[in-house]
């Protein structure tokens, strides 16, 4: 375990990540940040920036080329149960075990983590009723549509309440109030000195709650910083504009 | 160990197609079920067991109590270790939930037990039913030679119920390991092509292996196989009980009551699960980033080069099926390269017996127009047209293929006819040239005329016809698309095995008629396959007319 990190309150620490798919396809290179207690970071980019890359490496899925994740301390690679311990992970594709009921995935997943039934239960039934799924609990996944898929790995994920919470385009196929439920979470897990960490395409979403934003682009980082130091740097431009300068994006093209 | 519990029975849940429950469709599913396991199941057991009776019989009366019954149990467990090869590989590394289980607070080797439990007991039963009726086989035949005193003692029922349920375990661990060794040894080229040739591999191998036991014998057949089983000097057997060293202990506490043995057997078992085990620990975590970290070298393209050309409708239809058939590993080698079965077997057949009396008989008995051996080969033709297209699972997975994106059969601007007719199509271009190539050389090694040649062609055509006609069917009616691998498509698919035992019902249904024909009216052979051609064309009119109804309403009420 690397005290460094707890001590600096750094929960979720990227060290020169990069990684390369096949032979020579070159995702990501040389990454480098860190999300503090407190925080939410957002990460923005277009498609095939190295966002959901980045959050594969952090979360154990791929293993880097080259550096190191660190999630409250641990190394994901060397120490990947306590790690995993340490955080929540929403996928970008909700479809897994379709087969099971909405009830059952959730159990799983809290087995999984050996959550207590007398914490499991007001737990799942508070976030169930946030995010209007408690009537379709019992019903096989397959049966529900791609947002309510979404709701059900966000309440899976969030059962355990981990101290940092790690979410690949969380809001896709959310409807408005279930997206501003999630975002009221993410803001009360951070107010409670947790971290949030969250790739988006959307930049209003970043803009409205991110503390610190990274914009990468080519697997590498743009940007990271505050979003008020941003606009302060980009005068009169508001944040569409300056993603779309920073991503060399020529309008007409 | 709670979370391997936990895992596999998630596993477990999630594996069950989803059947009509209710109404027409449910009843129908409740009927196909029966007729699977009366036609498919049942038989296949009453075949393997009597199979196992008569060879056991035989090889007793030479006083060898065992080899007949180790053979078999080799064969079964060649074969699940040659099917089970692509099967272990893609659940293991590449299955849908693995992007998702591998963030959870797993180690990876509990993640690979629950993998590999779920498969063993999913993929098995069909095993352990043949098992268990080779063991019943060979206790009928044993009681028969010896009596019963001392072949059903209690240590001898009870090694033949353990192994009924533990002796599918050692090839799948041996998958296991091959899996996760090549694995580990192909992350270093980051290629996986080369690993989906293992199958053929390990196919080629046992079958030269098998073919090698009868060198010096004077040519392949039972005679001789069961000479050098009696001799103990069948070249199969002797690799194969090293290979799969501990059926020999059961075969030992079956035919001895050997508790020992029974012991031993158990525990060369748990040793290997436990080397599987831990070359998991060691190997598993890697092979799974390598797994997340494959990809493709991306191409420069030029946009003016690329080929944009306008196709009609149906054509790109056929042209969209065809190539995720062939570009996607599972339906390529289980749909599409299955179909040279028949045009290789066939030459292999006619090759290997060459210097087979019964056949050369068989054969001269029909070229000098004896009637029974013209009928024997029209049943025989028949059933393999009808067996053909069940047995590649085109039409009976044409929908379930479609898998989650199945809605492109809603939304795209075609008209559900001519979908229909296109996949009907696929099945036809694929299934339809290997059965014409398969009769070509029939004709040629038999020596039939040009007009018998294209009579069977047309027989198969029929044959074919209907088969396809009522996969879709069946397909439509529930296509499963929940899967989680291109290989769970094809093997947790219900409508699959239950097309092929109400086409098998079928064959059987219109040989019988042949059958009967020639046996109970006056009418002689060639008005018979003039009226089973008749037959055919009837039944794929009628089948046309209303299976193009029922299949257009499924194609409705999809979802």
């Amino acid at each position: 375990m690397d005290n460094t990190s707890i001590q600096d309150n750094t929960l979720i620490q990227a060290e020169n990540l990069s990684m390369i798919y096949g032979s020579d396809h070159k995702a990501v290179d040389d990454m480098s940040f860190s999300s503090k207690a407190g925080e939410i970071v957002g990460f923005a980019g277009p498609n095939g920036a190295g966002k959901t890359t980045v959050i594969k490496m952090l979360t154990g899925i791929l293993r880097p080329v080259t550096g190191r994740a660190l999630i409250a301390g641990h190394d994901i690679v060397k120490e990947p149960l306590a790690a995993k311990q340490s955080f929540a992970y929403v996928a970008d594709n909700p479809d897994v075990l379709l087969q099971l009921t909405g009830l059952e995935y959730i159990n799983f997943v809290a087995d999984i983590y050996k959550i207590p039934a007398e914490d499991r239960a007001p737990r799942v039934k508070d976030l169930a009723a946030r995010f209007g799924m408690s009537d379709a609990l019992e019903t096989p996944m397959r049966e529900y549509s791609h947002g309510m898929r979404q709701k059900l790995m966000v309440i899976a994920a969030l059962t355990h309440n981990p101290p940092a919470w790690i979410l690949d385009e969380p809001m896709t196929g959310l409807d408005p109030s279930a997206a501003y439920e999630l975002k009221q979470m993410m803001r009360e897990h951070a107010a409670k000195g947790n971290c949030v960490l969250f790739s988006t395409h959307v930049l209003e979403v970043a803009e409205k709650l991110c503390d610190h934003i990274i914009i990468m682009n080519g697997g590498h980082s743009l940007y990271q910083g505050t979003v008020e130091d941003l606009s302060a740097a980009h005068p009169g431009q508001d944040l569409e504009e300056i993603f779309l300068d920073m991503i060399s994006y020529k309008k007409g093209e | 160990m709670n979370n391997i519990r936990t895992l596999f029975n998630v596993y477990r849940a999630n594996f069950e197609m989803p059947t009509p429950k209710k109404g027409l469709k449910g009843s129908l599913y409740t009927a196909f079920g029966f007729i699977a396991f009366t036609c498919i199941m049942l038989p296949c057991c009453l075949i393997v067991g009597y199979i196992t009776y008569i060879m056991s019989l035989a090889l007793m009366v030479e006083n060898n109590t065992m080899n007949a019954l180790l053979s078999e149990v080799h064969i079964i467990s060649a074969f699940s270790m040659i099917f089970s090869m692509l099967v272990v590989f893609n659940v293991l590394f590449f299955s849908s939930d693995r992007e998702h289980m591998v963030t959870l607070p797993l180690s990876h080797w509990q993640l690979l037990s629950a993998k590999f439990w779920h498969t063993y007991m999913a993929e098995s039963i069909m095993e352990f039913m043949v098992l268990f009726s080779m063991f019943v086989g060979h206790f009928a035949a044993a009681i028969q030679s010896f009596g019963a005193q001392g072949v059903l003692g209690p240590v001898q029922i009870l090694a033949a119920l353990i192994g009924t349920l533990v002796t599918p375990l050692l090839p799948l661990a041996y998958c296991t390991i091959l899996s996760l060794i090549l694995m580990s040894v192909l992350k270093k080229v980051r290629n996986i092509k080369v690993f989906y040739h293992v199958s053929t591999f390990l196919l080629l191998v046992f079958v030269a292996i098998f073919l090698l036991s009868f060198r010096g014998m004077g040519g392949v057949n039972v005679n001789n196989y069961m000479d050098s089983l009696a001799g103990g000097t069948n070249l199969f057997l002797q690799i194969c009980n090293i290979l799969f060293f501990t059926v020999p202990l059961l075969g030992k506490a079956i035919g001895s009551g050997s508790i020992l043995s029974l012991f031993l057997y158990l525990l060369g078992n748990a040793v290997i699960v436990c080397i599987m085990l831990f070359l998991g620990y060691l190997l598993y975590q890697e092979g799974l980033y390598t797994a997340a970290a494959l990809g493709s070298r991306k191409k420069k393209v030029d946009a003016d080069r690329l080929k944009l050309d306008l196709t009609s409708v149906f054509a790109t239809y056929i042209k969209k099926e065809l190539k995720v058939l062939l570009r996607t590993r599972a339906y390529a080698s289980n749909c599409f390269y299955i179909n040279l079965l028949w045009p290789i077997g066939i030459i292999v057949l006619f090759s290997l017996s060459e210097n087979n009396e019964n056949i050369q008989h068989f054969l001269d008995l029909y070229r000098e127009g004896y009637s029974r051996a013209a009928l024997i080969l029209l049943l025989v033709i028949i059933f393999t047209s009808f067996v053909a297209s069940a047995l590649n699972s085109l039409s009976s997975t044409a929908f379930t293929r479609e898998g989650a994106h199945v809605d492109i059969i809603k939304y795209i601007p075609v008209p559900y006819e001519t979908q229909m007719y296109a996949k009907a199509a696929v099945a036809l271009i694929v299934t339809y040239p290997a059965l014409i190539l398969t009769v070509i050389i029939a004709s040629f090694y038999i020596g039939w005329s040009l007009p018998w040649t294209l009579y069977y062609c047309a027989l198969a055509l029929c044959a074919l016809l209907l088969s396809i006609v009522i996969g879709l069917s069946m397909d439509s009616a529930a296509p499963f698309t929940l899967w989680d691998d291109e290989y769970s498509a094809l093997r947790g698919n219900l409508n699959s095995f239950f097309n092929m035992a109400v086409i098998m019902v079928l064959a059987v249904f219109v040989c019988g008629i042949a059958f009967l024909t020639f046996e109970l009216t006056p009418l002689g052979i060639v008005p018979v396959h003039l009226l089973i051609l008749v037959l055919l064309i009837i039944l794929d009119i009628i089948a046309v007319i209303f299976g193009r109804k029922i299949i257009l309403r499924n194609m409705e009420e999809l979802y």
